[in-house]
């Protein structure tokens, strides 16, 4: 049955489609986490992630690059499509995923390495064989760190601030080139100033990447995407759902289900 | 949502209403005043308009506070649009009031039985209800009743354009030229009286709604 609210799963402005969840399921065990979710992400746009917690957008956030199967005992059901490809489909690798598919995550988590290192990691690891320190200082341009850290290339990145370290984690994500980048609460551990840097870092890099980022953070979503998807606890099975999926400009105006309603005016969760 | 910003939504809603209330009885005490000749009701009804203006400015001052402070999404964010909005607007609504009373002390008095022929008593009594009825769709959240005092407008308007015809006539009514002036101005500040409380009315529409259908801009649906 379609669902009315899933207003964004029709298309959004004629952007391709990049990745698509198929009645998606996820279980921990005998617990169901979430629960038959479709979603289709597109290309150059940012999709934010919002609900209470334990709604399973984490889960479904790291469904998208195969995160998930690092925790013994998960279970899952429905498809993740990648253009058009199933992602956990038995002949596809895991690691080929998240390099095309990369991660950022809640707390800034920096190699104990240079600046230079951390950023060159991954590509040294896939064998890249073009012009390195070219592609290092790429990157860190690209995460709008390169200024503040192109003279101390070689000190350690867990000298850097919270709000650095955060840059210098995207920059390493971008290093390996992936398509689309997602976002793990990326700047609930930053303050105002830095985690308003990356606010701005993502509207310049949804020029190149396809970003889904999960935040607490009403108002970054608001501000910050382009499609924002609202999943909630389904009473009955106790599992996340996804409730509605639009427009962030609609859905933070003009919600169309009043549980989405209730969650963003702050009457629940 | 804490305890704080319902408290504030509420008295938004509080302070709008005894707003409305106001302005409300300063329009049917000015219609009073005009259909009977009552001066001094009139003068002491335009005393009264200052306490508009300083509800106007203590609204205007608590929406911007609940924004700054609270951030308000959808419905609620709609509710501190349309609450600047109507603050504007009924205080607007109060000036028109005081500028009828202002005519009616200066006027040469006019009999009632004249102001019926002139279907004054018709059009009055359509502000009066247009006022009342922007008001309770604004406390019942009632979208399909503030549409009807949009339709209203119309028959204002009609009478409106008939007057000033009326009043261009050699011998129109046969009042002085001194009574048609003031009764032009008079019939001028009720006719935007209606306009005011039309756009309360549209302001309800789009806090029930999400619709804005001022202009024409999206069609009203009843559903």
């Amino acid at each position: 049955m379609k669902n009315e609210a899933l207003i964004a799963n029709e298309g959004f402005d004629g952007a391709a489609e990049k990745m698509e969840s198929i009645a998606l399921s996820l279980y921990y065990g005998n617990n169901l986490a979430i629960q038959d979710v479709p979603m289709k992400v597109y290309e150059n746009t940012i999709t934010a992630l919002i609900g209470p917690s334990g709604c399973g957008k984490s889960t479904l956030l790291r469904s998208f690059n195969r995160m998930n199967e690092l925790i013994p005992g998960v279970k899952i059901e429905g498809q993740v499509l990648f253009h058009g490809e199933d992602l956990y489909a038995k002949d596809v690798d895991p690691v080929a995923v998240r390099r095309r598919i990369g991660m950022v995550f809640q707390k800034p988590n920096p190699f104990p390495k240079s600046i230079y290192d951390n950023v060159a990691f991954g590509p040294r690891i896939y064998g890249y064989q073009g012009d390195l320190d070219e592609l290092v200082e790429d990157s860190l341009k690209d995460a709008a760190i390169w200024d503040e850290v192109k003279d101390k290339l070689d000190s350690n990145g867990l000298e850097l601030s919270g709000g650095q370290q955060q840059r210098l984690c995207i920059a390493r994500t971008i290093a390996v080139k992936p398509e689309v980048i997602l976002m793990d609460e990326p700047t609930s551990a930053l303050d105002p100033i830095a985690a308003g840097k990356i606010e701005d870092l993502l509207q310049e890099l949804k020029e190149d990447y396809t970003i889904l980022i999960v935040t607490h953070n009403m108002q970054q979503a608001a501000r910050v995407s382009d499609l924002t998807a609202f999943m909630m606890i389904e009473e009955e099975r106790r599992s996340g759902v996804l409730v509605e999926y639009n427009r962030t400009n609609e859905l933070f105006t003009n919600p169309i289900v009043q549980s989405t309603q209730d969650y963003i005016t702050g009457r629940f969760g | 949502m804490t305890k704080r910003f319902v408290r504030e939504l509420e008295r938004l809603r509080d302070m709008l209403l005894e707003m409305g209330s106001l302005v409300e009885e300063q329009t049917n005490g000015m219609i009073q005043a005009l259909m009977t000749g009552d001066k001094d009701l009139a003068e002491k009804l335009i005393k009264r308009d200052k306490e508009v203006d300083e509800l106007e400015i203590q609204v205007d001052q608590l929406c911007e506070e609940i924004i700054a402070l609270s951030q308000p999404v959808a419905s609620d964010l709609r509710l501190i649009v349309a609450g600047f909005k109507m603050s504007n607007d009924l205080e607007r609504m109060g000036d028109q009031a005081k500028n009828i009373g202002v005519q009616v002390v200066h006027m040469e008095r006019v009999n009632e039985q004249m102001l019926k022929k002139m279907r004054l008593d018709v059009m009055t009594s359509f502000v009066k209800d247009m006022v009342t009825d922007a008001l309770d769709s604004f406390v019942h959240g009632d979208a399909t009743q503030a549409k009807s005092v949009c339709d209203m407008d119309d028959e204002v308007d009609n009478i409106n354009l008939y007057l000033m015809k009326k009043f261009g006539e050699e011998n129109g009514f046969w009042l002085t030229m001194s009574q048609k002036i003031h009764l032009l101005i008079i019939v001028q500040n009720l006719e935007r009286i209606g306009d005011l409380a039309t756009n309360i009315a549209e302001d309800v529409i789009f806090l029930v709604k999400a619709k804005v259908i001022k202009h024409g801009y999206e069609e009203f649906d009843e559903s």
